[in-house]
């Protein structure tokens, strides 16, 4: 599995991270080096394209679980907007999704696996790369 | 299959579960489940049993009546399975504790996941998947 990175334009600029090969226990950290190196750098919202994925380990998910708390982990200091996420988030657990971090393009094996573990009521995931770019 | 394996080798035990599977002339649609079923069990057996290096592991696939067993054995520390908690799996992502789904993958795909701990034979997980008649329900 490897990693590239592309950028895209919407509201906001949305960074791509493409990963190529099945994501497992031996290559998971690779992806989130390479969040980490592009959130470094000032990345806000990231999309990850998992077109060419073919499936994914616990540890890919340790890999978007990952990323996601690192995106979120760069909200502005709003603790007004943070406690009131919070609590939409106690409200109604299935409205709360990740606003920074998105997925695009997943296989039928990936999303049966995003699917056990219900990371896909969290992660939206897109087929058009426009509208995922567009929905940041 | 023996090998003496690191992370690195996934790959060629998802290609064992899969020729074995075809060699044995089993449902091929039972291949992915089995293959990330192995997958996690070997990995995690990698990182805790064998601390992260390599260590020795034996993989045995054979068809029984109402589909296939799959055994897999090391010899490195003991894990113990009950040790592993539950994950809430309605739990936002940012409310969770990394990692420990690897286990709940597993229990989930196949149809059933035993431990075995002997200390002279090495510790095993066996798994069941069972072959799904035409129109029987899920």
């Amino acid at each position: 599995m490897n990693v590239t990175v592309s950028q895209a334009h919407g509201a906001v600029p949305v960074t791509i991270l493409h990963t190529h090969g099945k994501l497992d226990a031996s290559n998971y950290q690779a992806l989130i080096t390479a969040a980490e190196e592009i959130i470094c750098l000032g990345v806000q919202d990231i999309l990850l394209d998992l077109e060419d994925t073919p499936s994914i380990s616990s540890s890919g998910l340790v890999a978007l679980q990952t990323i996601a708390a690192l995106l979120q982990g760069q909200e502005p200091l709003d603790l007004v907007a943070r406690l009131t996420a919070f609590r939409a988030i106690e409200q109604d657990r299935e409205m709360w999704v990740h606003p920074h971090f998105k997925l695009l393009n997943t296989q039928p094996r990936v999303d049966q696996t995003l699917e056990m573990v219900g990371f896909n009521r969290y992660l939206e995931i897109y087929t058009d790369l426009e509208a995922a770019v567009a929905s940041f | 299959m023996n090998l003496y394996a690191d992370l690195t080798q996934l790959e060629v035990i998802r290609e064992f579960v899969a020729q074995t599977i075809h060699e044995l002339d089993l449902d091929e649609q039972m291949i992915p489940d089995l293959q990330l079923a192995v997958e996690e069990i070997c990995a995690n057996t990698l990182r805790h049993g064998y601390n992260g290096r390599s260590g020795k592991l034996e993989i045995t696939i054979q068809s029984i009546t109402d589909g296939v067993q799959v055994t897999v054995r090391d010899w490195g520390n003991t894990f113990d399975p009950d040790a592993v908690p539950l994950p809430d799996v309605d739990a936002p992502l940012e409310q969770r504790p990394l990692g420990g789904l690897g286990l709940f993958l597993v229990k989930q795909l196949m149809d059933e996941v035993t431990f075995e701990f002997d200390g002279a034979k090495g510790d095993s997980v066996k798994m069941i998947k069972r072959v799904r008649s035409r129109g029987a329900g899920s």
